[in-house]
């Protein structure tokens, strides 16, 4: 972690920029690497050829300036027509007025005029007017006819405007030097002034109508060319200045503009105002201590604005600054007293500390002042940020991973706490499966799926065993098969282990894999030898098997049932096999697909159902016989009440997150 | 002509298997039984489509170096030992290497995953099982509820837990489940009749 050394937020190793405040977390590099350019922005360095910062994007060569001679000329589009572009109902006309010109001709189309500026432009024969006038109306074309009114229009505007133009003796408006920016040599100015002065005191200077003055009317140099207004509207607006006396003549000074006076009229600034109440009572700690200023008289505070009183500190001593070259001198080691060993580094980097004058100008309430003043004059290092430790997090989750293991091994182990046989009383669909079993007659044959995966042998091994002794017990013909390859293994695994010694296709008979998943159920219930040809171990025909005599259909088996593992497969088994008539169901699954059997087991489509190891206890405690699952029903009952405590102190401890 | 077929094909299966789901005709019969043998078939030659199907991405991984081969190395050669020694015992998968392997390689393993889910699904319960909400509470509630029961099934208290574990699963939450199903098997039907007319053809793409 990089910790910024404005703000203090902690970035990833590595960056070289804060992600809060995007100050520089690395220091710039003083070295330029050949071949490189350094930007000027950011400081990172970057190859000859680029132009701009491949980090900010800053231009890292400057711009090329062009002068204006240089540049090419733009203006309006040349009037040219290429011979291509001509309609053929314009071929003619053309020819004919090629004809008629002769000698003179219109101009050539290779030279092309391009106008620097619109007043060339205007100037441009866009076409020998002359030759457009004597071109009778009807052979005109379109094109031509609207260019003929267009110059017509033109000449009419143009006559108009030498009517309405001003005289030749229309006085030029002299621009003054401050508009035009313009100084005046210092000889100049001192001999004009007298000048003006004394003409104005004069009475035939006063104002002769062609010669309104210099102040009164002002035009900006763009408009200085064109005539704005006609002579008589101009003097129209003029005041009588035969009718001025010269006692009654305006002093110099009123001559001036509105604005103009009222910046004369500005006053030296007088004494700042006296500052506001509120901010009289803002401490200054700085001027106490570090310039003994003494504090102003407090005014009466009120309780409340009381308890907002920052308590008073004495802010730490900062070590005394000395100049560049007094630093650069070594004062220790074998190296004291020499100068330049190590080139002290300039403050450059240490961001500037806001400055408090300025602070203090700001409008805000007093204790909110206050209380920043305080802050920022205490403040010495960056703030620290607590960034929670990865390490005691693990070791936190270690420790419940620890508790809960050893709540599963010590009752294994030693056999602590006793499982108590017949409290509590076995669930209703626990009863029901054992009165099912209870039930079949002798050597009955039972049909047996092993509907789970390895991973879940844990669990639904210790549901069918209880279930497997049971029917054994009770002497039935057990056929096993399954929906998911390893299943066959499973089972024959568990069998081999319960029955002991016991006579392979007689008393049971492992039926293997059927492929298809409902499909392969469907056909093992319209008919075994459609799903299942030949048995699993041995390889050879069911028919060669006892057991299998007489089984063609789902409803041969007296008993089907179902150890399943996941929801998919329990589901198919009821929907293809049990809605045939005759067919009896009875599922012993994992606890946590109870909920899925329930309803089937209310709605009667099941007879039985053992879910889970407690269940699976239960079903050993009506046998008769609690071995194998009343051994270690215990310690997943403890694991269950361990997980239980953890999720309660996460609540009310509010761990992790 | 391409989707035509496909969708013929797929109406009159569905339409033969169905019919004989509900109706008793003994030439009905041997045709869906023979239709659905076709379909072990098919889903018996799916095992054997997959198996190159592996091979190809593992070989792939091998010959490219890309990250993780050896382990493709190690999963192509265990594959091809379990069935080389499967096909040549006369016993088959119950052969006493096959037997070997599953029992004491595949078998532990996969308990094994799935026995260490009980300490993640302990630490999301410590960090992510709170009671926010109302119905995150009730929630706590309830799970704490049927907890109890199963946890008391060691303890002389345990009857009155067990009792109300026993009336959440047989209750409220078989209510729900009942009408989750209701629901998966109208869209079952909806899904099917999609299928059999034709309207959606998973198969034809």
């Amino acid at each position: 972690m990089i910790y910024c050394p404005i703000c203090g937020t902690a970035n990833r190793d590595g960056s070289k920029f804060c992600n809060e405040c995007g100050a520089r977390l690395v220091p710039q590099e003083g070295v330029h690497e050949k071949g490189h350019t350094k930007c000027p922005m950011c400081g990172a360095l970057n190859p000859e050829s680029n132009e701009v910062c491949s980090q900010c994007g800053a231009r890292l060569k400057p711009l090329v300036s062009i002068p204006p001679e240089e540049l090419p000329l733009e203006g309006p589009a040349p009037f040219i027509k290429e011979a291509g572009e001509v309609k053929p109902e314009e071929e003619d006309f053309l020819a004919r007025l090629r004809e008629t010109v002769g000698e003179e001709g219109p101009p050539e189309a290779e030279e092309v005029f391009s106008p620097a500026t619109p007043e060339e432009a205007r100037q441009v024969p866009v076409f020998p007017e002359e030759i457009i006038k004597e071109i009778p109306e009807e052979e005109i074309p379109d094109i031509l006819a609207s260019l003929r009114a267009k110059v017509r229009e033109e000449e009419a505007l143009f006559a108009e405007e030498e009517e309405e133009a001003p005289p030749e003796e229309m006085p030029r408006v002299e621009i003054p030097s401050w508009v035009t920016g313009e100084e005046r040599p210092p000889e100049e100015k001192a001999e004009a002034a007298p000048e003006e002065a004394p003409e104005e005191e004069k009475p035939e200077v006063k104002a002769p109508p062609e010669k309104p003055p210099e102040v009164e009317v002002f035009r900006w140099p763009e408009e200085e060319e064109k005539p704005a207004f006609a002579e008589e509207e101009i003097f129209k607006e003029l005041p009588a200045w035969e009718e001025i006396k010269p006692e009654a003549e305006m002093p110099p000074e009123e001559e001036l503009p509105e604005w103009l006076k009222e910046a004369e009229e500005v006053k030296p600034p007088e004494e700042a105002p006296p500052p506001a109440e509120w901010l009289k009572e803002v401490e200054l700690p700085w001027l106490e201590e570090e310039k003994g200023v003494e504090a102003p008289v407090m005014a009466e505070i009120p309780p409340w604005l009381e308890a907002l009183r920052p308590l008073e500190e004495v802010p730490p001593a900062a070590p005394p600054r000395r100049p560049i070259e007094e630093a650069e001198k070594e004062e220790e080691g074998i190296l004291a007293g020499l100068k330049g060993v190590l080139k002290a580094q300039g403050a450059v980097a240490i961001p500037e500390r806001p400055a408090f004058s300025e602070v203090a100008e700001v409008p805000i309430k007093k204790d909110l002042l206050q209380s920043f003043l305080k802050l920022a004059y205490t403040r010495s290092s960056p703030p620290s940020i607590k960034v929670p430790s990865r390490r005691r997090g693990r070791r936190r989750y270690w420790l419940l991973y620890l508790v809960l293991f050893l709540a599963a091994l010590v009752p294994l182990v030693v056999k602590w706490p006793p499982m108590p046989v017949g409290s509590p009383p076995s669930p209703p669909e626990v009863r029901d499966f054992f009165e099912v079993v209870e039930g079949l007659p002798s050597h009955s044959p039972v049909l047996v799926a092993f509907d789970y995966e390895p991973y879940m042998a844990g669990e639904m091994e210790a549901v069918a065993r209880p279930v497997l002794t049971h029917l054994k017990n009770r002497g039935c013909k057990v056929a096993v098969i399954s929906l998911v390859p390893t299943g066959p293994a499973l089972a024959q695994g568990i069998w081999d282990e319960i029955a002991g010694s016991y006579s392979y296709g007689e008393d049971f008979v492992n039926l293997g894999y059927v492929p298809g998943r409902e499909a392969g159920l469907r056909a093992l219930a319209s008919g075994l030898g459609e799903a299942v040809k030949y048995e699993y171990v041995e390889g050879k025909p069911l028919d060669s098997f006892p057991l299998m005599q007489g089984i063609n259909k789902a409803s041969d088996w007296r008993l089907v049932v179902i150890l399943a593992g996941e929801p998919s497969t329990i589901l198919w088994w009821i929907e293809q096999v049990g809605s045939l008539p005759g067919v009896r169901l009875a599922a012993a699954v994992s606890a946590g697909l109870k909920p899925y059997v329930m309803p089937y087991y209310q709605s009667g489509q099941l007879e039985g159902v053992i879910a889970g190891v407690p269940e699976a206890a239960h079903y050993e405690d009506l046998l008769g016989s609690p071995s194998y699952v009343t051994s270690f029903a215990p310690a997943q009952a403890l694991a269950v009440l361990i997980a239980l405590l953890v999720i309660l102190a996460g609540n009310l401890f509010g761990g992790g997150g | 002509m391409k989707k035509v077929i496909p969708t013929l094909v797929a109406f009159i299966t569905g339409i033969i298997v169905l019919a004989d789901f509900l109706i008793y005709n003994p030439l009905l019969d041997q045709v869906s039984n023979s239709l659905l043998n076709w379909a072990l078939l098919v889903a018996a030659f799916a095992f054997i489509v997959g198996l190159l199907n592996v091979l190809i991405v593992h070989f792939t991984r091998i010959i490219k170096r890309e990250r993780g081969w050896p382990y493709s190395i190690v999963l192509v050669l265990a594959m091809w030992l379990v069935i080389i020694f499967g096909v040549l015992d006369p016993r088959g998968p119950q052969g006493p290497i096959v037997s070997w392997v599953f029992r004491y390689v595949q078998y532990p393993l996969q308990a094994t995953l799935f026995a260490m889910l009980a300490f993640f699904a302990l630490s999301a319960g410590y960090r992510a099982f709170r009671r926010q909400t109302v119905d995150a509470t009730i929630m706590l509630v309830a799970a704490s509820l049927v907890f109890l029961g199963q946890a008391m099934l060691i303890s002389e208290w345990g009857k009155w837990f067990a009792a109300i574990k026993d009336w959440i699963l047989s209750v409220p939450t078989v209510a729900g489940m009942r009408g989750i199903l209701l629901g998966v098997s109208l869209g079952v039907i909806a899904t099917g009749l999609r299928l059999l007319l034709g309207m959606d053809k998973p198969y034809a793409d």
